[in-house]
């Protein structure tokens, strides 16, 4: 991910793909929906995260649904 | 970093960005 001042910033940057521009998500919303609440990311220090990773990234497809409010563009597959 | 060319990020307008649709990140695993 990349992380901008601003979404002005995001349109000035000279590699900017236009089609990603649903991509564009306050960073509030990521750590309030993501990376804030998912065990994906809050259990990376438990002894026994690389053994329960799939289980901890169960909610990642549900929780990116939401954050992109069904955009195409954060299908999984 | 000189003092003077800090430049504080607000946390209000702060934005993530992926350039590439996510898909994308998946479809490498396994590939040499």
């Amino acid at each position: 991910m990349n992380l901008f001042r601003s979404k002005e910033h995001v349109h000035q940057w000279a590699l900017f793909n236009p089609e990603s521009e649903s991509a564009i998500t306050p960073v509030r919303d990521w750590v309030r929906l993501v990376f804030g609440t998912l065990p994906r990311y809050t259990q990376r220090l438990a002894p026994d995260y690389l053994a329960r990773a799939a289980e901890h990234s169960a909610g990642l497809p549900a929780a990116l649904a939401e954050l992109s409010q069904g955009s195409e563009f954060w299908r999984l597959s | 970093m000189r003092d003077g060319n800090l430049m504080a990020i607000d946390p209000d307008t702060a934005v993530g960005h992926f350039n590439t649709r996510i898909s994308g990140w998946y479809s490498d695993i396994g590939k040499t």
